[in-house]
């Protein structure tokens, strides 16, 4: 039974969304367990001061099985998945009040409430864990502060590496609109997170940082 | 006006004149000089504004001193007017409507009578203050330089091509904002290729930025912005305040990704959910067909 578990769990998706269609339940478990971090995550930066995450997050995959069915080209389950998840994020948002946070970007990560999450990660020194705990606070705070719009766009951008065009198929709106979301989403948060970000290493990890030739200066203080 | 004519007025302008009782009764008298040289001053003004330089003139000067006030009172009334649009723009306070975004800019524009001026000063006759051929002290010592004027045309054009303040202008930092927007106007370089009519002159520029880091430019257009951004220090320093937002951004997710314990049991729960009939009738493991798939 582990081997044709495993055997599930390597499957691409477009066979296994075939499968889930056909009614085989090993094929949902796989594509639940190869999703669900993806989506509970992006719950989670969508609405980062709902307390029901993980009930989100199954409601999601109930709307994928019983929709799966309707799903004409398998090859597209990630964009649909994501509209589901999306339109599942409209539909609460539109349920409950939203409440404005209010919460100091200066503030210290003493003084953080019971919400805070903790990120444990041992690889790392004392002084990166402090940054990350901190740098993972302000962000959060940030992201909650975004307009939903422009959270949305800039969770499949970062936390999906979905490509412009990729998000506009998700959304279902114009490239320009998703482009010019993704830019201003970071002209805010670039302006509430300066202070953080500077105080970031000069070295940078992106791809695309890669991608500049030449010598910065020496002096350039960010 | 011929370009001896301005020189007189630079020189003048710049308490270098060898006859500056004459230079005055010229201004005083002749209307045409009164407003070229009232544009000097509005010029170095702007130009002083934006470089951040000392004032140009002697402001004890009594002709100066009257042109500082009124100049002053009108700069204050436009800013009131900004103010104003801004503030009904934004719906910030109730405010009567008065002037719209391009009648602020027009009214701008005719205040300072000097575009079409600005523009022939900067496109022929000062050019002539940066040939070393011209011998002349007060130009080569002047503090209304080359730089300052070539600030004084980007503001110009900037006026002349009627500068809006975009419909869904962030209202975060409202100045913050204004001065990305001026400022974006002289980094043509970063602008995206493919934008929309309807985006503001920063949208263009914060979306050629946002699409360079992301990846999502052509290799020629990559190579302009890479060069641009080796030569602009402003520039640089967005671009890089920007990648480390982004690799944060990507760091702060990957560590919430991360968390494995929130997904121990998803699928047990899930499967609870889904098939709760099936909860006490054994092993779900096995591959059987599922109503409803």
């Amino acid at each position: 039974m582990v081997s044709q578990k495993s055997f599930y769990l390597e499957m691409p998706d477009t066979e296994l969304v075939i499968k889930c269609q056909a009614g085989e339940r090993l094929a949902l478990e796989a594509l639940v367990k190869r999703y669900q971090k993806i989506v509970f995550s992006m719950l989670y930066q969508l609405a980062p001061d709902w307390h029901d995450i993980a009930d989100l997050s199954q409601e999601v995959f109930i709307r994928v099985y019983r929709h799966i069915g309707s799903l004409r080209n398998p090859k597209t389950f990630r964009a649909w998945l994501n509209q589901i998840t999306i339109n599942l994020f409209y539909d609460e948002l539109r349920k409950r009040p939203r409440k404005v946070s209010t919460i100091s970007l200066d503030r210290g990560v003493d003084d953080e409430d019971d919400t805070t999450r903790e990120f444990p990660d041992l690889s790392q020194g004392p002084d990166e864990l402090v940054l990350n705990q901190e740098l993972a606070t302000f962000i959060r705070q940030a992201m909650d502060q975004l307009p939903e719009q422009f959270r949305v766009v800039i969770v499949l951008r970062e936390l999906q590496g979905l490509s412009y065009e990729e998000i506009a198929e998700s959304l279902g709106c114009e490239l320009g609109t998703v482009k010019s979301r993704i830019a201003r989403a970071r002209a805010r948060l670039q302006i509430m997170l300066k202070s953080y970000v500077e105080k970031l290493p000069k070295k940078l990890s992106t791809k695309q940082n890669n991608k500049i030739s030449g010598t910065f200066s020496s002096s350039l203080t960010l | 006006m011929k370009f001896h004519e301005l020189e007189k007025l630079s020189e003048y302008f710049d308490g270098e004149s060898n006859n500056p009782d004459e230079v005055k009764e010229l201004i005083e008298k002749n209307e045409k000089f009164k407003k070229v040289f009232n544009n000097f001053s509005k010029l170095s003004l702007l130009a002083k504004q934006e470089l951040g330089t000392e004032k140009v003139i002697n402001d004890n000067d009594p002709v100066f001193t009257n042109f500082w006030t009124q100049l002053n009172e009108e700069l204050e009334l436009q800013e009131k007017q900004l103010s104003k649009i801004l503030k009904q723009s934004f719906n910030l306070d109730n405010v009567t409507q008065e002037f719209t975004n391009i009648d602020l800019w027009n009214n701008i524009e005719k205040k300072l009578e000097a575009n079409d001026r600005i523009e022939a000063i900067n496109n022929s006759e000062i050019k002539a203050y940066d040939n070393s051929s011209i011998q002349n002290n007060s130009t080569s010592s002047s503090k209304l330089s080359t730089a300052q004027f070539n600030t004084s045309s980007n503001l110009s054009a900037l006026l002349k091509n009627g500068f809006e303040l975009p419909q869904n202008i962030d209202s975060l930092d409202i100045w913050t904002d204004i001065n990305q927007e001026l400022d974006s106007q002289f980094h043509e370089e970063m602008f995206s290729e493919n934008s929309s009519k309807d985006w503001s002159i920063k949208e263009k520029f914060f979306v050629g930025l946002s699409e360079f880091i992301d990846g999502e430019v052509s290799s020629t257009k990559a190579q302009l912005i890479n060069d641009h951004i080796l030569a602009c220090s402003s520039c640089r320093k967005l671009y890089l305040s920007f990648s480390k937002l982004k690799s944060a951004l990507k760091q702060s997710f990957c560590l919430d990704l991360n968390q494995e314990e929130r997904y121990r049991n998803f699928w047990n729960d899930l499967e609870d959910k889904l098939f709760p009939e099936e909860k006490y009738q054994g092993n779900s493991d096995n591959v059987k067909k599922v109503e409803g798939l």
